[in-house]
């Protein structure tokens, strides 16, 4: 009897921490940078996110293979020069959201924006940040946005001296993730 | 009683930490295997002389120029070699991103060509394993050369056909490995030449040294009876991309930088010193939306 009490009980607290998980699985990127000979932007619409309402927990995930760029040949060269997609296939993120209360998002006005505490992997080196991220709701979904910049030295990604003139040293991230 | 409910708590609170701290590994376990394609085997659509697996993505244009100068042993007054040059100028476009088609003119023997290019299997990891890329080449070339002898020759004479597999692995993303059968159909036999057909395996692969650079090798060797005059096909080279650009630099026994050309008709022996340095610029444009 008790053993089934605790078996229930296990059960109906996996079920209820994967309710409270909100994920989109077709979450957008994107990546912009400004260099002076070249602006380069790419686009990725397969990232994962999840946020734990139990917890305040956020975990991110996407596939670099994924980021297109307008120019072929540019995604051939961020994948084989500069990400080396082959070696270090995702960039994930995995964090907290600061001073986290469930309540807070069940009635959001207009906009609520806090601060998200983790480890962001990129190119297989892993940084301690604190980035930004706003919160909306739209009709049952929750909108959230996060904008950061990336200095792409600190992730160990080498640019050429001859390719300084194509490719800025801080990128701009905008993460776009629609949880339900 | 109270042993259960220790029990019971710790369960939960094991579970939520088990939880907490694999949020982002259960994420990862959501992702479905997608369809994984292996890119890049080589950096350009040549490994050397001959064509490699490389299909350019879907709206890319290439322009390339090639050159071949004369023989290294050919001494200090034609400053080894560097006097003399054969050019290859040509465009190569993608419609898809497993077809191509191109078009050049060589200076040696002023000869035309035309080829096409289909990918009909590509490596790849993920939802389904597909070990190697598999391209058909064909192409067809015209000498327009004047004929030094009154032997009447009609347009068709002055062709041949080259059709290849070539069969590609990237083994390791510094390692790339391909052999090539290929067959070629030359329409006119000269007097001194043994046969209208030639047959041969080509084996040809590319080692990363930096993300940048890599050091290529390429062997021709023939099947059949090729008569006294004419050497299998050998050339090393270096691969040196910056940006839209690919540069191959090469050591090689091959003046012709044609199928047809190198493979069969190569007068040179490698080891004897008749060696051409040589060079592919190329340079892609994005034309299309990919």
């Amino acid at each position: 009897m008790i053993r089934l009490t605790i078996l229930s009980l296990l059960i109906g607290l996996t079920f209820i921490a994967n309710a409270q998980r909100k994920m989109d699985n077709q979450a957008y990127a994107r990546f912009f940078s400004e260099a002076p000979l070249e602006d380069i932007e790419a686009i990725n619409e397969k990232a994962l996110g999840v946020l734990d309402f139990s917890t305040g927990k956020v975990a991110v995930a996407m596939n670099m293979k994924d980021f297109h760029f307008e120019k072929s040949l540019m995604e051939e060269h961020f994948n084989e020069n500069y990400i080396e997609s082959d070696k270090y296939p995702k960039a994930t993120f995995a964090g907290e959201i600061e001073n986290f209360k469930a309540s807070d998002y069940e009635n959001i006005a207009d906009s609520l924006t806090q601060s998200v505490k983790g480890k962001l992997t990129i190119h297989g080196v892993t940084k301690d940040v604190t980035l930004p991220i706003t919160f909306k709701k739209e009709g049952d979904m929750l909108v959230a946005k996060s904008e950061f910049i990336v200095k792409i030295e600190e992730y160990d990604v080498e640019v050429p001296t001859l390719l300084i003139k194509n490719i800025a040293e801080e990128v701009l991230v905008t993460t776009i993730f629609r949880l339900k | 009683m109270l042993r259960v409910t220790l029990i019971i708590l710790l369960t939960i609170s094991g579970t939520l930490a088990f939880g907490q701290d694999d949020l982002l590994a259960d994420l990862m376990s959501e992702q479905e295997p997608t369809e994984n394609l292996t890119t890049a085997t080589f950096k350009g659509t040549r490994i050397i002389n001959g064509h490699s697996v490389e299909i350019r993505k879907k709206g890319t244009l290439e322009f390339i120029i090639s050159h071949r100068f004369g023989t290294l042993n050919s001494g200090g007054y034609n400053l080894w070699g560097l006097d003399q040059s054969n050019i290859r100028l040509a465009l190569e476009y993608a419609p898809s991103d497993r077809f191509m088609f191109g078009a050049g003119r060589s200076s040696f023997e002023k000869t035309y060509d035309g080829f096409i290019k289909y990918k009909f299997m590509r490596q790849q990891t993920g939802a389904k394993t597909v070990p190697f890329s598999m391209v058909y080449f064909g192409s067809a070339t015209i000498k327009t050369l004047k004929r030094f002898d009154d032997y009447e020759v009609n347009l068709s004479d002055k062709m041949a056909v080259t059709h290849q597999i070539l069969i590609a692995r990237k083994v390791t993303p510094a390692l790339s490995l391909q052999l090539t059968p290929s067959y070629s159909f030359y329409e006119l036999i000269e007097a001194n030449e043994t046969g209208s057909e030639v047959i041969a395996l080509g084996m040809g692969g590319r080692l990363k040294v930096t993300n940048r650079v890599t050091i290529n090798m390429e062997y021709w060797p023939q099947f059949k009876d090729k008569g006294d005059q004419y050497y299998n096909a050998f050339a090393v080279g270096v691969d040196i991309e910056t940006g839209g650009h690919v540069f191959q630099i090469q050591l090689t026994n091959a003046t012709a930088m044609l199928e047809k050309g190198f493979i069969g008709e190569s007068t040179n022996d490698f080891f004897n010193g008749d060696i051409h340095l040589g060079f592919n610029i190329s340079r892609a444009f994005q034309i299309a939306n990919h």
